[in-house]
């Protein structure tokens, strides 16, 4: 037998179909224009320039710790007020190519085109360089953007203050180069040889020859950090002090021959592609990797990570290529489709993201936007290049150009790209246009701010937060196998005057009179001391003679 | 005595025994009625009397005490002294706190600066009366010429019609305005005037007869506390002489530096303060000395014939003023037609009654408070010379003055209503459109829901969505134009264009058989699961076989068994869920901690901080010129004394 039952209406009552909307925060109170104004000021500036969440002022109990705290804050938000206000000093802005209509595509406008209608200034920076006999070659850019360097795989090796056609120096190095790198200026190279890495000077002039990094594939250099870091093909990656020349840590991969190599700009942590299709994250102060991401199904062939490190695009030789958030290391969006394997990758400023494959270049826009709640998916390409026949093997951006340096097998070739360079450059971060005043003054100013290479970790904001170990846990974390500290032969390397390090060590304590274990030794080694002298005393009278006697030295 | 008073007995044929028996019970106190001079009328003896009467009340009172131990008065001096010193280092609390507290501090004071007291604010315009110097004068009447002078500016707002309103009226008008203020005055009833006055006196009345009954009530209760021993008289001694040699501490005497000073300089002439100062310190020292004399209460003989003195004056006082209250004088007599209509005499009748009645209450308050005094009037010294002046009372004329005063500016009062009231309606309508200008576009009130939507846009199309695709349609979209295109570069789109569809997915394909041997994902799943157990929680086995057991041939498994898992230790690590990859698919993160990293971790919380949270959030902005501003990092780095050169003198006073 059946029962009917009363079902859930069919018709829900939803949202009030009138158009009404329900208001969140009505603004109930009355304020001035300018209140309003400057209230929406302090916000922007906040999202812009403020560094996270505020504190709890309300819930500090101390009186003068509160107000201490409060006027803190107050200086913090004033702080990100004034960076706000200062933004009128940004006078050059970006731009990018805007189709006019639905039907133009901005990849179909050709470098001819754009030469065409640029200033002859800038339609100078797109050029192309004929190298036919050495090649595959490979380009790096020095870190303010004014030199370039250019390496052919099978040896030739060239800086040039490319703005000016001006050939700093050339090498005909008459051995396999992998890779080349300026160091934290442009006076200074390394060049991955066959076997070894070689520094050399401006003048070409070979300076060191790095025999611990053997048969490096890749190179990467930590400018604040001023560490070079080599990734070897059996899988070594070293960290080279350049400043002190010590070698700060050698770390075995494990993983195989590396595929590829870069450093996130943000943490100095180094990226390595590896043949199974991870991404590893290494630091110099763990053997082993930080994070390890399956990123692709085949070996992973460039990495590139924005200069901010939320993002990291990678390419592999299943086609694809992910753009991952590795603040979280999720993918952020589904991956793209390349149409054969990129050689290489690289991330503009203003977040251009270039792709090296096959015999083409493609640059994309707005793979990934810091601003966006949910990155999309982008439907085409921002430009392309290429085609013509030569093989891409590197492609780089210039500093604070417009530019990208693509190397191939013809050469390199200058390729302009309106919107890629950041507009307004940081004179205390890098200047592109300093003297050579300037640059000494700097590389000076860099060795003072040096970073250790034990500030280097996932986040770079670690430094000086509490430890939060319990005690426990910190008595088991010690090293009890380690000999105890001798109070004596720590005194005695103590840096010291005239006296030795344990006299005056009694000197001062003698006032306090306070006679303790410590002191006990301290005292009893003195007197040891004073005995050894005496008898070296009495030897040497001896063996001056009962007449010369009086002549012996007393120490 | 007792020799006269028995011989006068004798005399009176009485007996002596008799005599005797009546000194053991009863006092020995011999009266005038005693002698059998009760009714004597001589005027020389009656004073002598009154003497002899006043001597034997007060020999009971006037006894000094005797004065405290030396210590005890030291050591009240010395607590007197501290709380004074403590007064005056107290006046500088707030300008100690505020210097602390100061985020810089400048030196020389701004208090000590060679220009302070000059006005550095901004200059005020100049007119007539300020110029000063010739050439402001010059230019001014140039001014005033051409039209832009400071008068041409106060024409235009009297245009208005607001202000200098007496200036424009005409004669008639002001004695208009005069009789309609006389019309005002004569409304206000004559009686009701008196009332007034009547009340104020009977107020003054009473509080002088609650006074004095409020002290006698203490007096009364503190003699019997006394009497019962509760209070310990040597307890309040003291307490009193502390009190004595606070005022001590806390006056400028004469012998002081202040007056010295003062002197010296004639500060009386000018300084109204300094005589101020010196007024109260002769009002103290006449207290002082009161107390010294005495003890402060009314009970003191000194002090109340003083009191009773001042009472007389103050009762005569009152008594004149409610004999003036009580007449009319004839000059209030009002003429107004108001007044000679019949409900108006009527209600004045009544209330005249009224005050009548109250003259008469308090007239007899008076008195029989006088015939109370009257009783303790001749008690104490009595002092001569002359009492402390009286002061006449304000004058009713005065009053009236005021009265009109009062009156007079109700004119310009509504005047300033009528100019504040515009004023108010402009701000009213200045702040409207700061209202309604926002909210016009209505931007604020709406939510946002575009990050929701763009969410599920992007979830909708297919995960992976292939370039080339988009390529292709690209290119099929722009067909018509390559055509027309294709003889100029034909064959580059052909190169980068032409791309297929089924070769693209063919290439997928081919792609994924070409990576199948390698299970690339597997073996990070099955690595990813290694090292979550290798971090997970473990347990140890520590049992070690042969201990407590046979090991070795022939020991069943069984038995084998049974003596495993008997010392177990558990080793914490981190649990599965609680990985910080735990819900990522494709990340490995490790969980090891970085050694070398704790060299840059505070090891505990720093003092001031109450919480984690506080401390690292009170790091997050860097120091240096690279992050901030150039006005953040200057103000950031100032120093927090800044001393200029030159002699800095002290500050002189508090500056709060």
């Amino acid at each position: 037998m059946e029962v009917d039952t009363v079902d859930a209406p069919l018709t829900r009552v939803s949202q009030p179909s009138n158009g009404q909307l329900a208001v969140r925060k009505p603004r109930t109170e009355f304020k001035s224009k300018s209140e309003i104004v400057k209230a929406r000021r302090q916000r922007e500036a906040q999202k812009a320039y403020g560094r996270g969440r505020g504190i709890d002022v309300k819930g500090v109990r101390d009186k003068k710790l509160r107000r201490n705290l409060t006027t803190l804050e107050n200086k913090y938000k004033e702080a990100a007020y004034k960076a706000k206000e200062a933004e009128i000093l940004l006078e050059n802005t970006a731009g990018f190519i805007e189709p006019e209509t639905e039907l133009e595509r901005t990849y179909k406008v050709r470098q001819d085109d754009i030469q065409k209608n640029v200033a002859i200034e800038v339609a100078q920076k797109g050029f192309e360089l004929k190298l036919k006999e050495l090649g595959p070659y490979i380009c790096e850019y020095s870190r303010n953007g004014r030199d370039l360097i250019l390496a052919g795989r099978k040896g030739h090796v060239a800086t040039m203050d490319w703005r000016d056609g001006k050939l700093g120096c050339e090498l005909q190095l008459m051995e396999t180069v992998r890779d080349a790198r300026f160091l934290h200026n442009n006076q200074f190279f390394a060049v991955a040889q066959k076997k070894y890495v070689y520094i050399y000077d401006a003048q070409g002039v070979e300076l060191h020859c790095l025999k611990k990094h053997v048969e490096v594939s890749h190179m990467e250099f930590l400018p604040y950090h001023f560490l070079l870091a080599t990734l070897g093909i059996n899988g070594s990656l070293k960290y080279q002090d350049t400043s002190t020349g010590q070698i700060v840590t050698e770390i075995a991969t494990k993983q195989g021959t590396p595929v590829s190599l870069t450093h996130n700009p943000y943490n100095a942590i180094l990226h390595v592609g590896q043949q199974n299709g991870t991404v590893t994250l290494w630091s110099p102060n763990s053997s082993e990797p930080l994070v390890k991401l399956l990123a692709h199904r085949g070996p992973v062939r460039s990495v590139a990570v924005d200069r901010e490190g939320r993002y990291m695009v990678s390419a592999g030789q299943d086609n694809k290529m992910c753009i991952w958030d590795i603040r979280n290391f999720k993918e952020s969006v589904s991956s793209y489709f390349t149409r054969s394997p990129a050689t290489s990758l690289a991330i503009s400023d203003t977040g251009l993201t270039a792709v090296g494959w096959n015999t083409h270049t493609t640059v994309w826009r707005g793979l990934f936007d810091k601003n966006k709640p949910v990155q999309e998916k982008v439907q085409s390409p921002y430009m392309t290049w290429g085609g013509e026949g030569h093989k891409v093997e590197r492609v780089r951006w210039c500093p604070f150009e417009d530019v990208l340096g693509v190397g191939h097998t013809e050469g390199f070739s200058s390729i302009i790209v309106p919107g890629a360079g950041e507009p307004n450059f940081d004179a205390l971060e890098v200047n592109p246009f300093e003297t050579k005043k300037q640059r000494q003054e700097g590389e000076v100013k860099a060795l003072l701010n040096k970073l250790k290479p034990e500030m280097i970790a996932l986040d770079p904001n670690f430094i000086g937060k509490l430890d939060l170990r319990s005690e426990q846990q910190r008595q088991a974390d010690k090293d009890l196998d380690a000999a105890p500290v001798d109070v004596v032969e720590e005194m005695k390397h103590r840096a010291r005057g005239k006296n030795t390090a344990l006299k005056k060590y009694l000197r001062k304590q003698k006032k306090k009179n306070i006679i303790d274990e410590k002191r006990v030794k301290v005292e009893e080694a003195i007197k040891e001391m004073q005995e050894r002298k005496d008898e070296k005393f009495k030897d040497r009278q001896e063996a001056l003679g009962p007449s010369l006697a009086r002549f012996a030295r007393k120490d | 005595m007792r020799e006269l008073k028995r011989k006068i007995s004798a005399f009176g044929g009485e007996d002596s025994e008799e005599e005797e028996e009546n000194q053991g019970s009863g006092k020995a106190k011999l009266s005038l009625a005693d002698l059998g001079l009760a009714g004597i009328n001589d005027e020389h003896i009656k004073k002598s009397i009154k003497l002899m009467n006043k001597e034997e009340r007060g020999d009971k009172k006037t006894r000094l005490d005797v004065p405290l131990a030396k210590p005890l008065q030291d050591r009240n001096l010395r607590s007197a002294a501290y709380a004074k010193t403590n007064e005056t280092l107290d006046r500088w609390i707030d300008t100690v706190k505020s210097n602390r507290r100061a985020d810089h501090l400048f030196f020389p004071l701004a208090q000590n600066a060679h220009d302070k007291g000059l006005d550095s604010g901004e200059l005020m315009p100049v007119n007539q009366k300020t110029s000063g110097t010739e050439l402001e004068n010059a230019i001014l009447s140039i001014m005033e010429e051409s039209g832009l002078g400071p008068s041409a500016s106060k024409e235009k707002k009297n245009e208005g019609g607001l202000i200098d309103e007496s200036e424009r009226l005409s004669k008639a008008e002001q004695k208009e305005i005069a009789r309609q203020k006389r019309r005002e005055r004569e409304l206000h009833s004559r009686e009701m005037a008196r009332q007034k006055r009547i009340k104020k006196i009977k107020s003054k009345a009473y509080r002088r007869i609650h006074r004095k009954e409020l002290l006698k009530d203490e007096q009364a209760a503190h003699d019997a506390l006394v009497e019962a021993g509760e209070i310990d008289s040597d307890a309040e001694r003291e307490e009193q002489d502390r009190r004595r040699a606070e005022e001590r501490m806390g006056t400028r005497h004469r012998e002081s530096k202040w007056a010295k000073l003062g002197k010296k300089a004639g500060r009386a002439v000018w300084d109204e303060d300094f005589r101020a100062g010196l007024t109260d310190m002769a009002r103290r020292k006449e207290e002082l000395k009161r107390r010294v004399e005495g003890r402060k209460g009314s009970g003191d003989d000194s002090d109340d014939s003083m009191g009773s003195d001042n009472d007389k004056d103050d009762k005569r006082k009152l008594l004149s003023e409610l004999n003036r209250a009580a007449q009319y004088s004839d000059d209030d007599e009002p003429k107004s037609g108001l007044m000679s209509m019949k409900f108006m005499q009527r209600g004045e009748e009544i209330r005249r009654k009224e005050n009548d009645d109250l003259v008469a209450q308090i007239r007899r308050e008076l008195d029989s408070e006088a015939e109370e005094s009257g009783e303790e009037m001749d008690i104490g010294r009595r002092q001569y010379g002359m009492g402390p002046a009286v002061k006449l009372p304000a004058n009713s004329p005065k009053s009236k003055k005021k009265a009109a005063k009062s009156s007079e500016p109700v004119i310009f009062k509504d005047d300033v209503e009528m100019s504040e009231a515009p004023s108010r309606k402009q701000t009213a309508v200045d702040s409207e459109p700061v209202v309604s200008a926002p909210s016009a576009p209505g931007a604020w009130s709406r939510v946002p829901q575009e990050g929701r939507k763009s969410k599920k846009a992007s979830k909708a199309p297919a995960q992976e969505l292939d370039l080339s695709n988009a390529t292709v349609l690209a290119t099929k979209s722009s067909k018509p134009k390559s055509k027309t295109a294709e003889a100029d570069d034909g064959n580059d789109t052909d190169d980068s264009d032409a791309i297929h569809l089924p070769m693209a997915i063919r290439d997928q394909e081919l792609i994924k058989r070409a990576f199948a041997g390698e299970d690339v994902v597997g073996d990070f799943r099955r690595e990813k699961a290694e090292i979550m157990d290798e971090d997970d929680d473990k347990e140890i086995d520590n049992t070690l076989p042969g201990w407590g057991s046979w090991v070795g041939d022939g020991v069943s498994a069984r038995e084998q068994r049974r003596h495993k898992g008997r010392f177990v230790t558990k080793v914490e690590g981190i649990k599965k869920t609680g990985r910080k990859d735990y819900k990522l698919k494709d990340a490995i993160i490790s969980e090891r901690r970085v050694k070398k990293n704790d060299a840059y971790l505070a090891t505990s919380l720093p003092f001031p901080f109450e919480s984690q949270q506080q401390y690292e959030r009170s790091l997050r902005l860097p120091v240096g010129p690279e992050w901030q501003t150039k006005e953040t990092f200057q103000s950031a780095t100032k120093p927090r004394v800044i001393v200029k050169q030159g002699i800095i003198s002290a500050m002189s006073k508090p500056m709060v």
